[in-house]
């Protein structure tokens, strides 16, 4: 209160900095590239770390979207995405990078507004962090272990997350090597971490570790990536492989005994599974074929308390029966493919289905997503 | 117990720059976190709080706000939230700039809240260059670095001028 004059405004420049970034951080990803234009501390405010970090919180609290991707990236077909709310509407639509358009790339999930996308059966193995809302994207540098990929005995899980402790975003890499341990046991595979901030990988000590499927599914939650593991026979999971992104260390997590059980009991094609996150821990959906006509929903209630999985509901549509899940939504809600390939909505309190219409052509990995403005500042004019 | 009771009903009078002076409850003048530390911290046993940077005309409307959401409960959000939409509605960009820059200065979180969304909502769909009328802002680019930027942009001016 030194009596400095009034404060009045009666341009958006005589307002303070902390109002400044709180009004801009409120506006869409692509309406704040757009702005960059009004003046150029509208284009270099945007592009700082700490108001990319603002926008990135008011979104994450205040917005709630679905990012919905092609299943064959190369199809031509672009991303939706979706209001999370009871209509399902769609509030824009993404093309792909064109490097990503490949029938063998998939994507990996969303954490934290960036998308990664992998190639693992391609030649390179490449993978890619890709911000749709800014239409920006990279390619992550080689892998460490880029020779042993080369040997087609050789195979690789990778898994994708934002780690809150260090503000990164962070993949790993686990890469069996034929000779990195027994088929039927317990396996020391090669481990590295890719940060964005670093823009490099680095290698982590390998541990023993039971073995994670190739083709198995994957999951960001609790700071930790999840994979299905089995320590005896490949095709039956006995734990869950953690990978903390922030100790960058594996842990394990118990499942539920039932279903350790039918893993053991059937074949790995008569069982589907798909591990997501919800709530801040894991969940599970379980199809087993060919008697089940519903598909079961398990859930770690307390996360690292393998006491506390339960059932947690069986999805039931009236029409056809659930393929594949895609994602637990913020508001509770499944979104699903049926087996006459359609995506739907299912409200599990209200047992309740909507169809999403979208078109043409099947989809693939989807998940939450929060716009952002993360990779922006990686290009900076000189002139400013 | 009794002497809460007591200070619900204790008044203060609030003194803008213009030197108009407003008489409030103190629990309205609770809405507003600056006031608060400073009735906290006895810094305020003078009869009148000068608020030497807010006007009168501002002032009455942050205390207009204060008032209706210290006396409401809670139960009646809804009711609030039309409040506070008919509260903003027709306010022009130099009183929602002034609200906003009290708000701040007097720390009343809902209040900034809900005008810096208003100023987001009013600028959301408009074209740059209206932006910068709404704003009182200059273009401080060269016509050539204005290109460079856009072209660099291109795929966000999709239906923009």
């Amino acid at each position: 209160m030194d009596g400095g004059g009034d404060l009045t405004a009666t341009s958006f420049n005589d307002l303070p900095a902390d109002v400044v970034m709180d009004i801009l951080s409120r506006l869409p990803a692509k309406t704040l590239i757009r702005f960059s234009s009004v003046r150029k501390s509208f284009y270099s405010l945007i592009r700082t770390p700490i108001f990319i970090s603002k926008h990135l919180h008011f979104h994450s609290f205040n917005t709630s979207h679905l990012l919905i991707v092609p299943q064959n990236l190369s199809s031509g077909n672009p991303c939706s995405l979706l209001c999370d709310n009871d209509t399902n509407t769609r509030q824009a639509t993404f093309d792909l990078p064109p490097k990503t358009k490949t029938p063998t790339a998939e994507v990996l999930g969303s954490s934290n507004g960036l998308v990664s996308i992998v190639d693992r059966f391609g030649l390179q193995q490449a993978v890619y962090l890709w911000n749709p809302s800014i239409c920006r994207y990279k390619t992550l540098p080689p892998s460490c272990f880029s020779e042993q990929l080369k040997n087609w005995s050789t195979y690789a899980v990778i898994g994708f997350g934002f780690c809150e402790f260090d503000s990164d975003y962070k993949v790993v890499r686990v890469v069996y090597r034929p000779d990195c341990g027994n088929f039927m046991g317990k396996v020391k595979p090669e481990v590295e971490v890719y940060s964005l901030k670093k823009d490099s990988w680095s290698k982590v000590a390998g541990i023993v570790v039971p073995r994670v499927a190739e083709s198995g599914s994957v999951a960001f939650a609790n700071g930790g990536v999840h994979w299905l593991a089995a320590k005896k026979i490949l095709t039956a999971f006995e734990v869950i492989l953690v990978f903390d992104l922030k100790d960058e260390v594996f842990r394990e997590l118990g499942l539920p005994k039932k279903l350790v059980k039918v893993f053991e009991e059937r074949a790995m094609g008569l069982v589907s599974f798909h591990i997501k996150e919800f709530g801040g821990s894991v969940s599970l959906f379980v199809n087993c074929f060919p008697s089940d006509e519903s598909c079961s929903v398990w859930w770690m209630k307390e996360y690292g308390n393998a006491k506390s999985w339960t059932k947690q509901f069986t999805v039931v549509l009236p029409h056809g029966k659930v393929d594949r899940v895609f994602v637990f939504t913020k508001s509770g809600k499944i979104i699903a493919e049926t087996y006459d390939r359609k995506l739907v909505s299912y409200d599990p309190e209200k047992e309740n289905v909507q169809d999403i219409v979208l078109g043409d052509g099947r989809f693939g990995a989807l998940g939450t997503f929060t716009e952002s403005l993360v990779m922006l500042e990686r290009r900076k004019r000189t002139f400013f | 117990m009794a002497s809460s009771i007591e200070n619900n009903n204790e008044k203060l009078t609030l003194k803008s720059s213009d030197g108009e002076e407003f008489l409030v409850e103190k629990h309205v003048a609770l809405q507003s976190t600056l006031l608060q530390n400073m009735l906290d911290s006895d810094c305020s046993s003078a009869d009148v709080i000068p608020l030497p940077k807010i006007d009168a005309r501002t002032l009455a409307l942050v205390l207009g706000y204060c008032k209706k959401h210290a006396d409401a409960s809670s139960s009646k959000q809804g009711e609030l939230n039309s409040f506070d939409s008919e509260f903003l509605k027709d306010m022009d960009m130099g009183a929602l700039f002034n609200l906003v820059l009290a708000a701040n200065f007097m720390e009343i979180k809902g209040l900034l809240d809900i005008a810096a969304q208003k100023i987001a909502d009013t600028i959301k769909d408009k074209p740059h260059q209206e932006v910068r009328e709404i704003f009182h802002v200059e273009n401080d680019y060269t016509p050539e670095e204005e290109a460079a930027v856009r072209e660099e942009n291109r795929w966000a001016f999709e239906g923009f001028p």
